[in-house]
């Protein structure tokens, strides 16, 4: 079985810094170890996010017959970058009498929020930053610190339509958790570990939507619905793409505030992505069970696990392209009467099927 | 209903009207002030249910209002028309409430014209910012910065 | 804890204004509506216009009869062909002047052809303001073609300026019919997709059905017309009532529907396009071929009176009111504007709704603001 083998790379680095073998460097090795895998991370969640844009941006206009973005850079590659560059030169302008303390925290705290879902997400056998034990439970709990900011986004703009759209938005997000939460938890009947090793683990035979044939696919179904609402994304972006309040919470950020929460979106949606690549789709296993015999392991871990990740995010980019959105009462009719009950009785309804062994094992 | 049937029926209740059809593509109705909010209930009465159009005019001496009121299901057309003597303070009542299309209309003959409306809810300008002064589209308006006349 | 003294708490919510101004993302144009709000329930519209008031109807009594006509194309400029041909026909009405037959047929088929593109680009808007974002892009590709066959004819894509008092401008230019009778079949088979894009989705038919019903009764107390009436029930269309141009002599049916929510009102545009294919097809095929322009003075002056002619564009009835004098200039001319009276549904509708649901009323309304302002 390849994970009772497999070192962490991340741990390996900082043993090396700190320890007796490598450079024996003691405490402050640890500390320069942490550094720089923060930074790794800074990296990798800049570049995603720049990625995560132009893909948007081609992917939207390949739906609506033309052509997108494809003059700065090879096929339009560097676009981003310019966007990114001209943010980073504007002024942070803010309204007159802002709440100075909650206006700058807002935009820090959903990066923080990201960066902290990030660590956990298991990207190839041995890459992963911080292996705990309640794993996919700690991004759910840590994603609610992302709604904070913004709230403190929409108050402290000092402007109405902020302060709308933040309630708005909030009252969305905390809703939609529940249901996420409640598809997770159908999915952890099955193996009955939180941790993301473990969960993989389970799917070395085949992954967990064809193995928890009816019950998985009814959580995989309100898992996409609810991830799509949590990152705030159609049809679900009414807080933020309704006519009247222009772009909501973020509409009195400029410069690199509005950057940071527009990057934050991003890279929400990829953490949703990668959980339902992880819970559902097998994580960084190779379909048909060939993932012992493929040499080069991390790297063959890495591209099947960006494969199945950047496939859902079609699917959710898809969704926006295509559908209207709803109503802010008819969002949560929605969540409150029909997918909690649903999610609800699926877990039932697996724990029935776990019992009596029902699960599709080859 | 034809034009010598509503004629009839006006003429009976209200003596002061004089009708015109000669020149014109209507029946038009002369109404004084003091009948105007009389003769519309009447003509609501028999059926002209959808006012069409309310004209500002600004005759040269008098000001006044042109409304067209049709009947929609047999379709026949009448013009009341309305003279103000008072250039100075021209009011005559409102008639929001026997046709709710004339909400906006009325506001927008206060705001080029100067009629006042007694009794409307809204009595505000709707075109002109609220500190305008005077009323443009009456003849002897004269603006030396806005107009130029060739 | 003295229970006989307990007084129960009147548990009030404040009113707040919010104005959903000049410029906002569901783009009408400039229209400015101030919100009384509860909440997220709107008690009270009060609609501040005049952003853009270039005061049309005071400039056209400085200008002769022939001119007036070219600021008619900038009021309702998705209709401008069916404003222009207002004033020709009010001003041939006038002066008794006969057309010759080519002339009309040209002037309904531009009409049409007008309509088309204006419910088009309404589709477009509408799919946007609801969320659906790539409705716009398929609208305006599809108007291209029509705005290409008017820029052949007439040399401009919006402001066509095409009629005048007798006759039209230029002449058809060679390949219209060959182009139009392109245009006819593809239209035909995109706007079962376009539609099926919008109706099939269960998200847009929760928010178009039963939101915002008007009766028949305030339809026409409340002087709507055009699609907004017909989706009550309302036979409103001046194409039927006094039709003008060659519409006497095409077969085509009005499209009536209850309901009067939104959907029936996006259904009665959305009918609306395959009738206008249908009055062009009928059509197209024999142009009369008797000249362009009836002989008319070159300095024109009405007789004393009124004219008024009524005109059906995609928003709804239109009226030219010229009053003359005997003079060069017209004394008065008033537009009687659809959008206007459209305006004043809009303030009845508007009231104990939630705000998502405005924009989607307002967007079945489908106001240009040039229209209302003038």
């Amino acid at each position: 079985m390849i994970l009772t083998n497999t070192t962490n790379y991340f741990a390996k680095f900082i043993e090396y810094l700190s320890g007796a073998e490598g450079l024996n460097l003691g405490f402050a090795g640890e500390i320069l170890a942490y550094v720089v895998i923060a930074a790794l991370y800074l990296a990798f969640f800049a570049v995603a996010g720049l990625m995560l844009v132009y893909m948007e941006r081609r992917i939207a206009a390949f739906f609506q017959l033309r052509l997108g973005p494809n003059r700065v850079g090879p096929w339009g590659l560097l676009q981003t970058i310019a966007d990114a560059l001209k943010l980073v030169a504007k002024e942070i302008t803010g309204t007159e009498r802002k709440d100075g303390l909650l206006y700058h925290t807002a935009y820090y705290l959903v990066i923080v929020a990201a960066l902290v879902s990030l660590s956990v997400v298991s990207f190839a056998p041995g890459v992963q930053a911080f292996n705990v034990n309640i794993g996919v439970f700690f991004i759910s709990a840590v994603s609610s610190v992302g709604v904070l900011g913004l709230i403190f986004g929409g108050w402290g703009s000092n402007n109405k339509y902020s302060l709308l759209g933040a309630m708005r938005s909030g009252l969305q997000m905390i809703s939609y958790e529940l249901s996420a939460g409640l598809a997770m938890l159908t999915i952890i009947l099955m193996v009955g570990s939180l941790n993301v090793d473990s969960i993989i683990e389970a799917q070395q035979s085949n992954i967990f939507l064809i193995q928890g044939h009816i019950p998985a696919l009814i959580a995989f179904a309100i898992f996409i619905i609810a991830g799509t609402a949590e990152s705030n994304r159609t049809p679900f972006d009414l807080p933020e793409g309704e006519a009247e309040l222009g772009a909501g919470f973020h509409s009195e950020y400029s410069g690199m505030g509005f950057a940071y929460f527009f990057l934050a979106e991003f890279i929400n949606m990829f953490i949703i992505a990668s959980l339902t690549a992880t819970l559902f789709l097998g994580g960084w296993l190779a379909p048909f069970g060939i993932t012992d015999s493929l040499p080069w392991q991390p790297l063959w871990g890495l591209i099947w696990f960006f494969v199945k990740v950047l496939g859902v995010i079609f699917l959710m980019m898809w969704f926006r392209w295509t559908f209207p959105r709803l109503r802010i009462d008819q969002l949560l009719t929605l969540e409150w009467k029909y997918l909690l009950p649903m999610a609800l009785l699926n877990i039932v309804l697996m724990a029935l099927v776990v019992y009596f062994d029902l699960l599709i094992k080859f | 209903m034809t034009y010598e049937n509503i004629q009839n029926d006006l003429a009976k209740q209200f003596p002061n009207l004089s009708f015109e059809e000669e020149g014109q593509q209507f029946l038009n109705i002369h109404v004084s002030p003091e009948d105007y909010y009389n003769l519309m209930l009447a003509v609501k009465e028999m059926g002209f249910d959808s006012l069409y159009s309310m004209i500002g005019m600004d005759w040269g001496k008098e000001l006044g209002i042109i409304n067209h009121l049709e009947d929609s299901a047999t379709r026949t057309m009448i013009a009341v028309r309305v003279k103000i003597e008072n250039r100075e303070t021209p009011e005559i009542e409102t008639i929001e409430n026997i046709w709710k299309n004339a909400h906006l209309n009325e506001r927008e003959i206060f705001d080029l014209f100067g009629i006042n409306f007694k009794g409307h809810s809204v009595m505000k300008r709707l075109l002109l910012p609220e500190d305008w002064e005077g009323y443009p589209m009456r003849k002897d308006w004269m603006d030396d910065t806005k107009m130029i006349i060739r | 804890m003295d229970t006989q003294n307990l007084q129960t708490l009147d548990l009030k919510s404040q009113e707040y204004f919010i104005n959903m101004g000049p410029q906002h993302p569901a783009a009408h144009g400039v229209l400015r509506l101030i919100l009384t709000m509860d909440g997220e329930i709107v008690k009270n519209i009060e609609p501040d216009l005049g952003f853009i008031h270039r005061s049309i109807e005071k400039q056209c009594e400085y200008e002769g009869y022939k001119q007036i006509i070219h600021l008619t194309d900038r009021l309702d400029y998705l209709s401008a062909h069916i404003n222009n041909e207002a004033v020709a026909l009010a001003i041939e009405k006038a002066l008794e002047i006969e057309v010759p037959e080519r002339v009309k047929v040209i002037r309904t088929i531009m009409g049409e052809l007008t309509r088309i593109a204006s419910h088009l680009l309404w589709w477009g808007v509408m799919g946007m303001d609801v969320g659906a974002l790539t409705t716009f892009m398929y609208a305006f590709r599809d108007r291209e073609y029509i705005n290409d066959i008017m820029e052949d004819t007439t040399g401009a894509r919006l402001t066509m300026n095409y009629s005048t008092p007798g006759g039209v401008m230029f002449d058809l230019h060679k390949d219209f019919v060959k182009r139009v009778k392109e245009f006819i079949p593809h239209l035909r088979s995109v706007l079962p997709k376009y539609d099926e894009l919008l109706t099939g989705n269960i998200i847009f038919i929760k928010r178009m059905k039963g939101i915002g019903v008007l009766s028949p009764e305030d339809a026409i107390n409340y002087g709507a017309t055009g699609p907004v009436a017909r989706g009550s029930g309302v036979a409103s269309d001046v194409r039927k009532i006094q039709p003008y141009s060659a519409l006497d002599r095409v077969d085509f049916n009005e499209v009536l529907l209850d309901g009067g929510d939104n959907l029936a009102r996006y259904n009665v545009r959305m009918k609306e396009m395959y009738e206008s294919l249908n009055i062009i097809e009928q059509l197209i095929d024999n142009i009369p071929d008797d000249g362009i322009q009836a002989k008319t003075k070159a300095l024109i002056k009405l007789p004393k009176g009124e004219f008024l002619q009524r005109v059906e564009t995609a928003r709804g009835d239109f009226g030219v009111h010229i009053i003359s004098d005997g003079k060069k200039n017209p004394y008065r001319v008033k537009f009687r504007s659809p959008g206007f009276s459209n305006l004043n549904t809009l303030i009845k509708l508007g009231k104990d709704t939630l705000l998502g649901d405005l924009i989607a009323i307002s967007a079945t309304m489908d106001f240009v603001i040039p229209d209302i302002d003038r």
